[in-house]
């Protein structure tokens, strides 16, 4: 099954010079873009054309389909033939006798590279993969699945949701110095979010790696996957250790724990924007990061005094001048 | 409804009204091609600011104390940031924040309101009721959206949504609360991060009109 399949995407390969909109295209890969989306794709890296974002989704296409098809063992001869990642640079992970949280955001083939890394790791330390239940987040259904075929319960790799029940169960891991994999570019809530730039505009995002991190004396290892070659290899890429800097600190206050919680996300991001930056297509989020409506980059800076004064008395903070109850 | 009234026409029975000898007429009109093209001719348009022979409706007010400015187009479609709309009217299925320039006008100035409706003109003679204004008004933005695309300031009437407007402060407070910790995230041990967030939080603490429903 997977020759074929990555034949036809190496075969599709010259659709990446393509650099105007097919109608068709979109059609078939069920792919309905907006004139937003077009122009976010076109700057999601240098020089982006519209035929590299096609191909990629129809490697997405691709690899969803086959997940559904497969069994155990066809899937593991699949992801290792596409897999071309060094895990040596995973023996710290193995090491730490403290839990490890591994930060990976939706970019590129994700999926592949979460279960191939869980594997590795698996068969070292208990793994918990943690991400939102499908009842919730319909796309996730393809990690369950592919999860129930990869994994039995000798696997040490574990299925947790975003739920109360899994959040308790991932600081109990991470405790315990288990491994749990976390996505930190996905929120259910904006109202819950911080606000940090990420490549070239302000994005919405938790503080909870962070947060799990300091409450269970864990550390966070950035890791991306990245697009190999023309048909649909993958390589993970793994970014330099982060320790949280508040770990036990007891002077600190709530205000200031949050702001050093905010600074570890904004180094975790530092580190994957690096990697990221130059193939924005590949990333999940990229039409709705780069769209029209989000233009602004920076956050605010200088005085912050002065603006704070100048917010509260803004309009938008003042009560109505009259109320008419017409009901 | 068969046909509707055009905001074209609506002028043209206004200009006549005008040129018949009614003063201090307010003509509420939406913003569509047909009038944006037109010619007001001796009518004062108040809208959003920045577009051509559009004053700012704080400027008409003061000019009408300081002398007499007959004829007023007021494009209250245009008037929907919350500095320009400040009058919250709750309606049974909506709430939604309006324009005071018409109450002002209408109740100060002794201004008859000639309002657009997509079955003809409402007329309400100066020193109307507030409550008449305001559903007259209400009425208009409701119609407003049968002239579908013709409709130019449609994706923007959200603006006066109480909800919306919640919302953007949450977002405007969430900005706060980061640009304080992307301030002092080197320095998370500094005294001076209490007072700012201390601050945000007497911000919050300022009533929002989200109305509960």
């Amino acid at each position: 099954m997977s020759m074929p399949m990555r034949l036809a995407v190496a075969l599709a390969t010259p659709l990446k010079i393509l650099d105007v909109r097919s109608k068709v295209i979109e059609r078939i890969l069920k792919l309905p873009l907006t004139e937003s989306d077009v122009r976010a794709v076109r700057q999601s890296g240098d020089g982006v054309r519209l035929g590299a974002y096609y191909h990629w989704y129809l490697q997405k296409l691709f690899v969803a389909r086959a997940v559904r098809g497969l069994d155990r063992h066809k899937a593991k001869a699949l992801i290792n033939a596409l897999d071309t990642t060094d895990y040596s640079e995973i023996q710290q992970v193995k090491e730490s006798p403290t839990g490890v949280l591994i930060a990976i955001p939706h970019h590129a083939q994700y999926v592949l590279s979460m279960t191939s890394l869980a594997a590795q790791l698996g068969r070292s330390r208990k793994v918990n993969v943690f991400y939102g239940q499908p009842a919730t987040h319909k796309n996730n259904a393809v990690f369950d699945r592919l999860h129930q075929v990869l994994f039995d319960s000798d696997s040490g790799v574990e299925v947790i949701h975003d739920n109360r029940q899994g959040l308790a169960k991932a600081i109990k891991g991470l405790k315990n110095g288990e491994i749990v994999f976390i996505m930190p570019d996905a929120f259910q809530d904006e109202d819950a979010t911080v606000i940090i730039p990420f490549c070239g505009r302000l994005m919405n995002t938790m503080l909870g790696t962070a947060v799990l991190a300091r409450k269970t004396g864990s550390w966070i290892l950035p890791v991306l996957s990245t697009s190999k070659g023309i048909g649909l290899g993958f390589k993970t890429w793994f970014g330099t250790r982060i320790d949280h800097p508040s770990q036990g600190d007891a002077k600190l206050t709530p205000g200031q724990i949050h702001v050093a919680d905010y600074g570890v996300i904004r180094r975790m991001f530092a580190q994957l924007e690096q990697r990221m930056a130059s193939e924005l297509y590949y990333w999940q989020n990229v039409r709705g990061h780069l769209s029209l409506d989000s233009i602004a980059a920076e956050l605010a800076s200088g005085d912050l005094q002065t603006l704070l004064d100048a917010v509260s008395k803004s309009a938008l903070f003042k009560p109505p001048d009259l109320v008419l109850d017409l009901r | 409804m068969d046909e509707i009234f055009t905001p074209r026409q609506a002028l043209e029975v206004a200009t006549e009204m005008r040129l018949s000898g009614s003063r201090r007429l307010a003509l509420v009109l939406p913003t569509t091609p047909s009038i944006l093209e037109g010619k007001s001719g001796a009518w004062t348009v108040v809208g959003r600011c920045g577009q051509p022979d559009v004053t700012k409706a704080t400027d008409v007010l003061r000019r009408v104390q300081e002398q007499d400015v007959d004829s007023i187009i007021i494009r209250t479609d245009q008037l929907h940031h919350p500095g320009d709309a400040t009058v919250l009217i709750l309606l049974e299925d909506c709430s939604l924040y309006l324009s005071p320039i018409e109450f002002i006008l209408n109740d100060k100035y002794g201004y008859s309101l000639v309002i657009w409706t997509a079955s003809g003109l409402s007329k309400l003679p100066p020193k109307s009721s507030f409550k008449d204004i305001g559903f007259h008004i209400a009425k208009h933005l409701q119609d407003c959206s049968l002239l579908k695309a013709a409709w130019l300031e449609r994706d923007r009437q959200a603006l006066r949504m109480p909800e919306y407007r919640c919302k953007a402060r949450r977002r405007q407070l969430r900005f706060l609360q980061s640009s304080v910790a992307n301030a002092y995230m080197a320095v998370p041990s500094s005294p001076l991060i209490l007072p700012l967030l201390n601050q945000i939080t007497d911000i919050e603490g300022l009533p929002c009109h989200e109305i509960a429903r």
